[in-house]
């Protein structure tokens, strides 16, 4: 690799810098402000939010201090693999099987089967030979790869803070235009880092600063160089700090980033879904609200992935909601997915602005209750 | 926490940056890179490739790609400790003809490199710089093993643009050369890398060798004559502009070129070093082909 920047690499560094300029003041203050009102909030009301978000996600208490499982290793072979889902997965109710049942069952055409990759068979940038193989790959390995208990280990941070630092960095993806998969990775990285490390307040930003460097190295062609990010933090944090950080983060991290993120689910179960341009754009924008709520990492990242195409598809009402690709694609059924309906009832509240009330997004209840229930 | 010193002691220089060590019993490698660049500040932090080659060695588990032992920092700079080999295949092997000790080991040596990418693609990396540098063997066991991942890297399907920057120029693949400022590309590229390795091991010489890329477009459309929209729909779109292609050439008889080839070597030469991308055959595919029956 040749170590001087080419010429693409400098008119992009030009670009960033002029463009970092004008945006980093709004960018910082945007921060700023949102952290400075959260720290100053009441620690009860921040107390029972914590208690309210735990509710709505349905999953069990976690034990502080519980020993994470080590990042992104796949299970030799031979070993036996032990998951551990939320417990509103745990409990299925066993449905009463009458014969009536059973004979509409029968009567039901079956839904047919689509082969999502034929028209990419001659298309060698889609990688159709491998596609299956690698699906697998990141479903062995998706339960090892993704945080647990980051926030309720942390003495100084909370959830809201946590939300306002991806609000933040999701700012920063779209103004500097990096990829969806250095946001994702971004974010895994924050999370996996609170899961192992306590943050002082202080330096949340400095951590998300760090990770967003890590990840446009992974992901991208060019990625910016560190003095964009000090102009980044408003000269919150120096040159020195970001690099410091960097190291520490790599090595708690065990320097492992190659790991399956809720993107790569999303891209290939949107694909599933035969999407128009507006159902591809609604399932990345849940899901990118996925990625605000801290309540959203005690699910796999299939499975965050998979209920944002099943959200999109119910709010824009695409008929049927689920199919049998869509069931083979992804490894869930309808019903696996439907504990949506916390979120729902959630976002029904009128301090959120009662958005779920919404017309289309009515599928998502089961049928014969009302929001206020 | 012990320190570099205390971990591994009897160091020998093998290059520049490059160390032979020992821990109890065993010998390792130790490779160091410095974070700092030309004026000794360390302006960017850790360098993304390596950031990349470790983090995509931490993930891989497979007994023809070098083992990533530990990785430990001293001040700017990084240590990374990797399993010790004896040999290299460039300069033992494609160099020696006699170090083949047998006919049957160039197929062997093939099937496992061949193994390890489609061992790697089916979990979404990239090589990008498969070479014969990069590749290591224990002589003792007779197992190749695949090194330096710093041009690897991780992809999505559909694959997005990549640097189209890497690799030895002697191992890029024509779609590669082509786009230029285009890069998009994917697994075909490594299979191409992998059947200008078969060429090697069999004429002894690198299979292309022109110094830019244009001459080394040149002796590919030599050796596998000039592609047309028939052989590789699109090319003309592609190269934008045919002149990059010369006048068009005939392919040559590859029996007459690797008289040492029996017809299923020939057929699978000829497949990974097809010209469209498209119809070039997967290392998983190669893998299974009727030439490594017996092995």
């Amino acid at each position: 690799m040749a170590s001087r920047p080419t010429v693409q690499q400098q008119a992009r560094a030009l670009v960033i810098q002029q463009s970092l300029q004008s945006k980093r003041v709004s960018l910082v203050k945007s921060f700023g402000a949102k952290l400075l009102a959260t720290v100053q909030a009441p620690a009860a009301a921040e107390n029972n939010m914590k208690q309210a978000c735990a509710n709505v996600a349905g999953a069990p208490p976690v034990a502080k201090g519980v020993a994470l499982a080590k990042r992104a290793v796949a299970p030799k072979p031979g070993q036996k693999k032990v998951t551990v889902k939320p417990k509103s997965e745990e409990k299925k109710e066993k449905k009463s099987c009458s014969l009536t049942s059973v004979f509409t069952a029968r009567s039901k055409p079956k839904d047919q089967i689509l082969d999502i990759d034929a028209s990419d068979v001659d298309n060698e940038l889609a990688a159709v030979e491998y596609i299956d193989d690698i699906y697998k790959f990141y479903k062995l390995v998706e339960n090892e790869s993704h945080p647990r208990d980051n926030i309720d280990s942390q003495p100084e941070i909370t959830e809201r803070m946590r939300a306002i630092l991806v609000d933040w960095l999701i700012q920063v993806q779209t103004k500097f235009e990096l990829s969806l998969e250095t946001l994702y990775l971004t974010i895994n990285i924050v999370d996996w880092f609170l899961a192992v490390k306590n943050v002082p307040k202080r330096e949340l930003q400095l951590v998300g600063i760090s990770a967003v460097q890590m990840a446009t190295k992974y992901e991208e062609i060019y990625p910016p160089q560190v003095h964009n990010f000090v102009f980044l933090s408003g000269r919150a944090y120096t040159h020195e700090q970001i690099l410091i950080m960097e190291k520490i983060i790599l090595a708690k991290l065990d320097w492992t980033l190659t790991v399956p993120i809720p993107l790569v689910f999303l891209l290939r179960f949107i694909k599933a879904s035969v999407p128009d341009q507006e159902l591809e754009n609604m399932a990345h924008f849940l899901s990118e609200l996925g990625l605000m709520n801290y309540a959203t990492e005690m699910y796999w990242p299939s499975m965050v992935a998979a209920s944002a195409v099943f959200a999109a598809r119910c709010t824009l009402n695409k008929a049927p909601l689920w199919n049998e690709t869509l069931k083979l694609q992804t490894g869930y059924s309808q019903e696996q997915l439907m504990y949506l309906k916390v979120v729902y009832r959630k976002y029904s509240d009128p301090q959120k602005g009662a958005v779920a009330l919404l017309p289309p997004a009515k599928n998502l209840l089961p049928e014969g209750s009302s929001a206020s229930q | 926490m012990l320190t570099l010193r205390e971990k591994y002691y009897d160091f020998d220089q093998i290059s520049s940056k490059v160390f032979k060590c020992r821990r109890d019993d065993q010998f390792f490698t130790m490779k160091i890179v410095s974070i700092l660049n030309e004026e000794n500040q360390a302006n960017n932090g850790v360098p993304y490739w390596i950031i990349r080659e470790i983090s995509i060695l931490k993930e891989l588990d497979h007994i023809n790609i070098v083992r990533l032992i530990d990785v430990m920092t001293d001040g700017p700079d990084l240590f990374l400790v990797f399993e010790y080999l004896d040999n290299e295949f460039q300069a033992d092997f494609l160099k020696n003809p006699k170090m083949f000790m047998y006919p049957q080991m160039k197929k062997e040596f093939l099937y496992q490199i061949l193994n390890t990418v489609a061992y790697l693609h089916a979990r979404k990396i990239l090589l990008r710089d498969l070479r014969p540098e990069n590749i290591l063997v224990n002589v003792r066991t007779q197992v190749l093993k695949i090194a330096l991942f710093g041009a690897a890297r991780t992809f999505e399907a559909p694959l997005e643009a990549y640097s189209s920057s890497v690799g030895c120029l002697s191992y890029r693949s024509p779609e590669v050369l082509f786009q230029f400022g285009c890069e998009k590309y994917s697994t075909p590229n490594d299979v191409w890398a992998v059947g200008c390795i078969f060429g090697e091991m069999l004429l002894h010489r690198p299979l292309f060798s022109g110094p830019s890329d244009v001459e080394l477009l040149d002796e590919i459309f030599t050796l596998l004559g000039t592609p047309t929209e028939e052989t590789w729909p699109g090319v003309t779109s592609i190269c934008g502009t045919c002149a990059l292609m010369g006048p068009p050439q005939q392919p040559k008889d590859l029996a007459k070129e690797f008289p040492m080839l029996n017809p299923d070597g020939l057929d699978l030469l000829s497949k990974m070093l097809c010209l469209c991308p498209n119809y070039r055959i997967s290392a998983e595919d190669a893998v299974k082909h009727p030439y490594f029956k017996g092995v």
